[in-house]
């Protein structure tokens, strides 16, 4: 408790303390997590990197929110989720995560621009506001000019570029990214991480990745290395 | 909510086929509901007309207790004023008066006992289809001796058209027998029994001046502008004209048992529908869980962005509403064209006897507003009343097991 209040401060945007999950399947216990800490502050470019198995994903459901814990305390932008209701976790995570999944992700029946703007529109931002915004991130992501796009016209690479710009729209305190290269070419992986360095740069915005890709694992600033739910490594680069 | 319902629009056209297939399926069963609903009003407009055009009428009035024994002394009470009111109700179309008794009608072969109506040949025929059901020789007018029997009589009299019969009845004056004699004008097939059988027509005046009974009337037969008005209206009507010692009743008091039988019909009409609704029900059901399992992953998307379970829940109702919308088209244009078909080329089943009633007609569909109305808006009621089931299973699904979905 006293570590928590500690760090209670204004650069932390992940605190977690302990945290711990545990799945039960019939009268068979999993322990996914198994006691994790890890502290981020505002700005970092982080990879949670692991073998299949190893809590990452799980980890990454605990700390935005879209999972429970069995345990431990998980505060984000030093607020405590797990206390929270279901649509106050909603509404947190609309105004303080933006997601980026593996690749098709995005909302087929949705054009480029509409799925840009979904998130603000969730968050009641008016039309004209948010059409600004999406010209801006388009542009800024290399997408000017598909805004009428539906995904099933764009390349892979092309839709984890409007995934980003999705995420980033509403200008989020943490990007969350699972596997964001999974299915994408090496040529396509390196390019769309060096854009969300710059971004991270640019902007300030924390990212975190759950990852096995090296690729992201060489752009990362930080890697914390995960092994049978439990964090045993912790690597800062230069 | 205009987003939602945007996506909700296009995403029912995902899968076209799909789509078209159910509403496809959706449509028809709203086709056959229509075209069911719009049989059975024609059936039952026939079945009516089959009872009430060949000669009862759409009502009666009659003296209180004649018809418990026929009376010919139990004449109509103050059938002047009657006569006014009629003629100023708006609902009624038509009206005409006859005198009813028991007598006999004897030829040289044989004797019968009747039912011998007394019509007005003028009128009769706007109420009745007792000029139209002659086969053999003529109609009546006011001024000729001339008698109508049904087929069966006068094969039991052994009489044709032309012969000459003698018709016995009671004077109501003398109590004594009155007899006179008439030439058979027509022979009618009224394809009801009792009147084939045991029945004689002769104008109006004549009956009188046998019965004595001046200018009495025994019975009103009334007939109504829409032919529902009497199942709809009839109390009303009773209630209105049984004054003064007379009574009035509609058919549906005059025939019961065709009363029993439509109403029947409507129960067995009301199982098929609530089938076919069942059917309909159990269609969207599916289509909504199996376009609901194709988009696990894209649901799990949209929770972990911030969508709140409500606003998901909403989309799947709104995707149930536009499906709804798009079948409701095709299911009123299928239904409208078939129920046009149906309204000129109509089934024949003239001849067969039903309930005591002989179809004389075709059965012809017969459009109806609540078929355009009612029943699509059932349809749509119904299939966003079922989605609050797939909707609810959505709302509630984990987020991380259906982003582990990705079909």
């Amino acid at each position: 408790m006293s570590s928590i209040s500690a760090d209670l401060n204004e650069k932390n945007v992940i605190l977690a303390e302990n945290v711990k999950k545990d799945y039960k399947s019939d009268s068979v216990v999993v322990h996914a997590v198994r006691g994790v800490d890890l502290h981020i502050q505002k700005g970092e470019f982080t990879a949670i990197v692991g073998p299949s198995g190893s809590g990452k994903t799980t980890f990454l459901n605990l700390i935005s929110g879209l999972d429970t814990p069995s345990d431990g305390t998980i505060l984000l932008n030093n607020k405590k989720i797990s206390s929270m209701s279901g649509n106050e976790l909603s509404d947190f995570r609309r105004d303080n995560i933006g997601f980026i999944f593996q690749a098709y992700n995005l909302i087929p029946v949705l054009n480029v621009e509409e799925n840009v703007e979904y998130i603000m529109m969730l968050q009641g931002i008016s039309k004209e506001v948010r059409h600004e915004r999406v010209v801006e991130i388009l542009d800024k992501m290399g997408m000017k000019g598909y805004e009428n796009r539906f995904p099933s016209q764009l390349s892979g690479g092309q839709q984890q570029r409007v995934a980003i710009a999705r995420a980033m729209a509403s200008s989020p305190a943490l990007i969350l990214a699972d596997e964001p290269t999974a299915n994408l070419d090496s040529a396509t992986s390196t390019s769309l991480l060096d854009m969300m360095r710059e971004l991270n740069a640019e902007t300030g915005m924390t990212f975190v990745f759950s990852t096995h890709d090296q690729h992201v694992v060489d752009k990362a600033r930080r890697v914390v290395i995960l092994e049978d739910g439990k964090n045993v490594r912790d690597e800062f680069k230069e | 909510m205009r987003f939602y319902l945007k996506m909700a629009w296009r995403n029912i056209f995902r899968n076209r086929k799909r789509t078209f297939l159910t509403g496809l399926i959706i449509g028809i069963g709203l086709a056959s509901i229509m075209f069911t609903d719009a049989i059975v009003v024609g059936m039952k407009e026939n079945m009516i007309r089959s009872v009430t055009s060949s000669f009862l009428g759409d009502a009666q009035i009659h003296r209180e207790g004649f018809q418990e024994a026929f009376d010919s002394e139990k004449t109509v009470e103050n059938y002047s004023e009657l006569q006014k009111m009629l003629e100023s109700d708006s609902n009624v179309e038509r009206f005409t008066e006859r005198v009813a008794c028991f007598g006999t009608i004897s030829s040289p072969s044989d004797i019968n006992s009747i039912m011998l109506y007394g019509i007005d040949p003028e009128k009769e025929p706007e109420i009745s289809k007792m000029d139209e059901a002659i086969i053999d020789g003529g109609y009546l007018n006011k001024e000729n001796n001339g008698v109508l029997i049904g087929t069966k009589l006068a094969e039991r009299l052994e009489v044709t058209t032309g012969d000459r019969i003698v018709l016995s009845v009671s004077n109501v004056q003398t109590g004594d027998l009155a007899q006179n004699m008439f030439r058979v004008a027509g022979i009618y097939n009224m394809q009801i029994d009792e009147m084939d059988t045991s029945s004689a027509f002769i104008p109006i005046a004549q009956a009188r001046k046998m019965l004595g009974v001046k200018e009495g009337v025994h019975e009103v037969a009334v007939k109504f502008y829409d032919v529902q008005y009497a199942s709809r209206h009839g109390a009303e009507f009773s209630a209105h004209y049984s004054i003064a010692g007379n009574k009035a009743e509609t058919w549906p008091q005059l025939v019961p048992q065709m009363k029993k039988m439509l109403d029947m019909t409507d129960f067995s009409v009301g199982i098929v529908l609530i089938i076919v609704f069942a059917v309909i029900i159990f269609g969207i059901i599916n289509t909504l869980f199996m376009s609901l399992y194709e988009r696990i992953f894209e649901f799990g998307v949209l929770r972990a962005v911030g969508t709140r379970a409500a606003s998901l829940k909403s989309l799947i109702v709104f995707e149930a509403a536009s499906l709804a919308v798009y079948s409701i088209v095709l299911g009123v244009l299928l239904g409208t064209l078939i129920i046009y078909i149906g309204s000129i080329h109509g089934m024949n089943i003239s001849g067969v006897e039903f309930a005591g009633a002989t179809f004389t007609e075709e059965i012809k569909t017969v459009f109806r507003l609540r078929q355009f109305i009612l029943h699509p808006l059932l349809i749509f009621i119904f299939t966003v009343a079922v989605s609050f089931y797939p909707a609810r299973y959505a709302g509630r699904m984990s987020i991380t097991h259906a982003l582990q979905k990705t079909l």
